[in-house]
């Protein structure tokens, strides 16, 4: 349970407000609680704004009603008019420290209302004790000073931000009621009470009604949360009053009684009401607090959650990272170790095709040489697999160079494959301008392309032609390699840029190769900012394009 | 006639050199050191100076990279250009070369056919990176 001076614990920064609309005290409490802006007040609205005053006129109207007329007449009207004009014209209007709780806002003006209530009936009671120089029944000057000098004082600390504890408010509060005894003591209170109190015994029932007054101050801070408990103690401290009263003064006239005990009913009730809410906002409090440490508990076990997925995340992504980097170490080992004996096969078989351990029969070249092709197939297979290795992973190196003359790389490429088209009626043509521009590339790679569409436009094309058109504007150069091949199947358009796919004809030629030949070739022209796409139709042939940008934002690759 | 001398642990890769000699008649006297002892002894002998290194990257105990280290720290080899051979073309591998100052790199396995043509670039000073 927070304690009353906890500054920690208001949640002054939390809007309140908001929340303290579903009591059953809402019109007293908003009214008291809120800053009113009275300038587009509505009647009713105006009228829920004094409900409070009028309640405790209401009050103070049957409790003087005992009085008889007389009482009625002599001190409502001031009564009415005091706390009417001063709240009226300054409750409104009072600004609020922004900081303060709205419990003491809510106080505070309770207290003001009191303070206000007293100071006016005092100086009343002074001013009609000057005037009509009776001053038997009326309070003296200083008292009155002092009361008034009290009640601003609340006022301003209240206003100012000095006091912003509830418990603060309420002592305060009492405080500043506790003065009524010594009025009762030394001036009776209006001048109804025309038995004024025998001047021995004063000091007496000053003493007792201060005393009781003290009692309730004394008690700890934490009663004044309970409504009850202040209702108890203010019974208690009007018992003890009333004792007082008997013992000061002549016995019988209960009425004196009533009457000195108006204000303290009132203070009492003020206090009860006061509690009574305090008690509604500090349930509130509770409430709000058990839903603060709630979520902040929430927090900490999401914060905890979250703290557990990114270890774990973490040792995923090391795992991950591990994986990847035996995957490189295989790769690595694997291009090694696969390409070192391809060297013996290929050129072994190569050096004896050509006769350098000696003469051989035709039979012994043709196998020979079929041994080297299928090396350099071999080895056409692993770098392709470590390309696709390489893209996959986003590690593939451009060895990027100015000027590269795609002439030169085209006329390189047919050179190369020109032999793939030498059992078969193929006629080779190519268009390509004198002059041509040149790129930033990496040379290699394009000639790679290149290459990798041409063995592909040989292989699958049993007659015909193959033409190789390059052609450039401003922007870009255009290098369409077209074949009367036998045509990719619509449905097989995307495929054919798939990895390890070969499309239903394909296998049907007897197709060999990775499947990784053209998916390569896309990523390597991607690579260089540019496209590749084919045309095709069943049965009339192929065009593979490739187009590249002139400008692009490729850099040199300098070691 | 062009006097190369290779650094090369594979038998095999050895003899492919040889072959290469043999088929291009004219081309190049091929002197092959099978290991780095080898390759320093053959430094601190005062053996003639090749026209041109091969090495070999993979080998032990000293590496390709560190008998480059070696060759252009000695005084007179400093100035011959000497060119990595390698079965290994992974990019880290590459860098590493590009990086370490070779004057060319060739992959294994040696493309028998343009072999003589690319000594020739070679040694025009033309840097060639194949692999």
């Amino acid at each position: 349970m927070a304690t009353t001076n906890s500054p920690m614990r208001n949640p002054t920064s939390v809007n309140k407000d908001a929340r303290l609309d579903q009591s059953r005290w809402q019109t007293i409490w908003t009214y008291l609680a809120a800053t009113h802006d009275t300038r587009n007040e509505t009647v009713k609205a105006r009228l829920r704004r004094y409900s409070l005053p009028i309640l405790i006129m209401v009050m103070l109207f049957f409790v003087s009603l005992s009085q008889g007329a007389a009482y009625f007449v002599m001190n409502l009207p001031w009564a009415i008019v005091g706390i009417f004009s001063v709240y009226m014209l300054l409750v409104p209007f009072i600004n609020f420290n922004e900081a303060i709780p709205i419990e003491a806002k809510a106080s505070g003006r309770l207290i003001i209302l009191v303070t206000t209530f007293l100071s006016v009936n005092i100086s009343y009671n002074t001013l009609y004790g000057t005037l009509s120089g009776d001053t038997q029944g009326t309070v003296s000057l200083p008292l009155a000073l002092v009361v008034i000098s009290l009640s601003a004082m609340a006022w301003l600390f209240i206003t100012r931000g000095r006091l912003t504890q509830a418990g603060d408010v309420t002592v305060l509060m009492l405080l500043i009621l506790s003065c009524t005894p010594l009025i009762i003591a030394y001036g009776s209170f209006g001048t109804v009470v025309n038995q004024p109190i025998p001047v021995d015994n004063r000091v007496g029932a000053g003493v007792l009604y201060f005393g009781g007054y003290l009692l309730v101050l004394l008690m700890p801070y934490f009663i004044y949360r309970n409504w009850q408990r202040i209702l108890l103690a203010g019974l208690i401290t009007v018992g003890i009053h009333s004792v007082g009263i008997r013992t000061a003064t002549t016995m019988g006239d209960v009425s004196q009684l009533i009457v000195s005990n108006y204000v303290l009913i009132n203070s009492v009730l003020f206090a009860a009401i006061f509690a009574f809410v305090n008690q509604e906002l500090r349930r509130r409090e509770q409430e709000f607090l058990v839903l603060i440490d709630t979520l902040e508990h929430r927090v900490e076990a999401r914060t905890q959650e979250l703290a557990e997925a990114l270890k774990i995340t973490e040792v995923a992504r090391d795992e991950a990272d591990r994986a990847n980097n035996v995957k490189s170490a295989f790769l690595a080992s694997m291009s090694h170790e696969l390409r070192t004996p391809l060297n013996a096969i290929i050129n072994f078989s190569k050096y004896l095709k050509k006769g350098g351990a000696g003469d051989v029969n035709e039979k012994q070249e043709h196998l020979m040489g079929l041994v080297s092709e299928s090396g350099e197939h071999l080895l056409t297979l692993i770098n392709d697999v470590l390309d696709m290795s390489k893209i996959e992973a986003g590690s593939l190196k451009l060895y990027v160079e100015n000027a590269v003359d795609l002439r030169d790389t085209i006329e390189l490429a047919i050179s190369f494959t020109q032999s793939l088209g030498n059992d078969k009626p193929i006629e080779l043509k190519t268009e390509i301008p004198e002059v041509f521009p040149v790129i930033t590339a990496d040379r290699k790679r394009l000639l790679q392309v290149l290459l990798n569409i041409l063995s592909n436009a040989f292989k699958f094309t049993e007659e015909g032609e193959i033409v190789v058109r390059a052609t450039s504007d401003d922007k870009k150069v255009l290098i369409s390699i077209t074949d009367t091949g036998h045509g990719i199947a619509p449905e097989d358009h995307d495929s054919v840029f798939e990895a390890f796919k070969q499309t239903e004809s394909g296998l049907q030629q007897g197709g060999h190769g990775s499947g990784l030949g053209i998916p390569i070739s896309k990523k390597l022209v991607e690579a260089h900012e540019g496209r590749l796409w084919l045309e095709s139709e069943l049965g009339k042939g192929t065009t593979f394009h490739v187009e590249l940008p002139l400008e692009s934002s490729l850099v040199p690759t300098r070691s | 006639m062009h006097n190369v001398l290779y650094v090369e642990d594979d038998a095999m890769s050895r003899e492919v050199l040889g072959m290469i000699a043999d088929l291009n008649p004219g081309l190049m006297a091929v002197r092959t050191l099978p290991n780095s002892q080898d390759f320093e002894a053959y430094l601190l002998n005062g053996n003639p100076k090749p026209d041109i290194i091969f090495l070999d990257i993979h080998m032990a105990p000293i590496d390709g990279l560190e008998m480059l280290t070696i060759i252009r720290n000695h005084a007179s080899f400093n100035d011959i250009p000497v060119v990595a051979v390698t079965a290994s073309v992974m990019n880290e591998e590459i860098v590493l070369l590009q990086g370490a100052g070779f004057d060319s790199i060739l992959a294994k396995p040696l493309d028998m056919d343009r072999f003589p043509e690319n000594l020739n670039r070679i040694l025009k000073g033309e840097m060639i990176w194949i692999f």
